[in-house]
């Protein structure tokens, strides 16, 4: 087990909620194929994966899924407050790049618009399953372990 | 955002086909490529597994076969994602 702390402050950790740095990879199975067919492998694509427990799935921004050319596999059943939807998810590996937890990895991420955030991932309740997290709001500092 | 017509084929062809493949192999997983079930699996897993080594980057879905889908919630709202009536 292994656990990451941050301090942000109170006004940062209202503004920007706790983050992670992250880099996200084609899955071992998808990169062994292009090593096969002689394609090069796409470079991992690192920045700040936001949590957020109001979600039940996880996603990636649009431009990762793009860069890393990860294809849909599946698809789910998406309810958002004004609709339900059936969204594609596609695959994905991520590791994190503060802290030694092992990789999360995942047939399931959604496409998301995250940019305006400034994040390129977002970790809901599905990733958080395997993790422990507290949340002090006074503090302006969060606790992740898993 | 990506492309959401890739694999609507194979998902709306699903949907057609639940009733069907829930008599014999509700809650296995369904490698589908087109409008065909190629092979069933009991793990997701493995079905992408063989569907990475039959059909590389091809679309192709892997899909549980469930009577009623888990209800998965997001906070804001989302693309339009595929066409289908589930």
């Amino acid at each position: 087990m292994s656990t990451y702390s941050k301090v942000l402050g109170q006004n940062d950790l209202v503004l920007r909620g706790p983050r992670l740095v992250v880099a996200v990879r084609l899955p071992e199975i998808w990169a062994r194929r292009l090593r096969e067919d002689g394609a090069p492998v796409p470079v991992p694509v690192t920045g700040d994966a936001l949590i957020d427990t109001g979600s039940s799935v996880s996603g990636l921004d649009g431009s990762v899924i793009t860069r890393l050319g990860l294809p849909p596999v599946r698809s789910d059943v998406i309810t958002t407050p004004t609709r339900r939807s059936v969204q594609l998810t596609y695959p994905a590996q991520m590791s994190f790049s503060e802290v030694d937890f092992p990789d999360l990895t995942g047939n399931d991420f959604i496409e998301l618009e995250l940019q305006a955030f400034g994040v390129i991932a977002l970790l809901g309740r599905n990733a958080l399953a395997r993790f422990t997290l507290s949340y002090d709001g006074p503090a302006g500092a969060f606790t992740i372990t898993g | 955002m990506t492309t959401t017509t890739r694999l609507e084929e194979e998902v709306r062809f699903f949907y057609r086909s639940r009733q069907e493949l829930l008599s014999e192999d509700e809650g296995r997983f369904a490698l589908i490529k087109g409008t065909q079930v190629v092979a069933m699996f009991d793990d997701e897993d493995s079905a992408i597994v063989e569907g990475v080594r039959r059909f590389g980057f091809e679309p192709f879905l892997v899909k549980q076969v469930l009577a009623q889908e888990p209800v998965r919630y997001f906070p804001f709202d989302l693309g339009p994602g595929l066409h289908v009536d589930v």
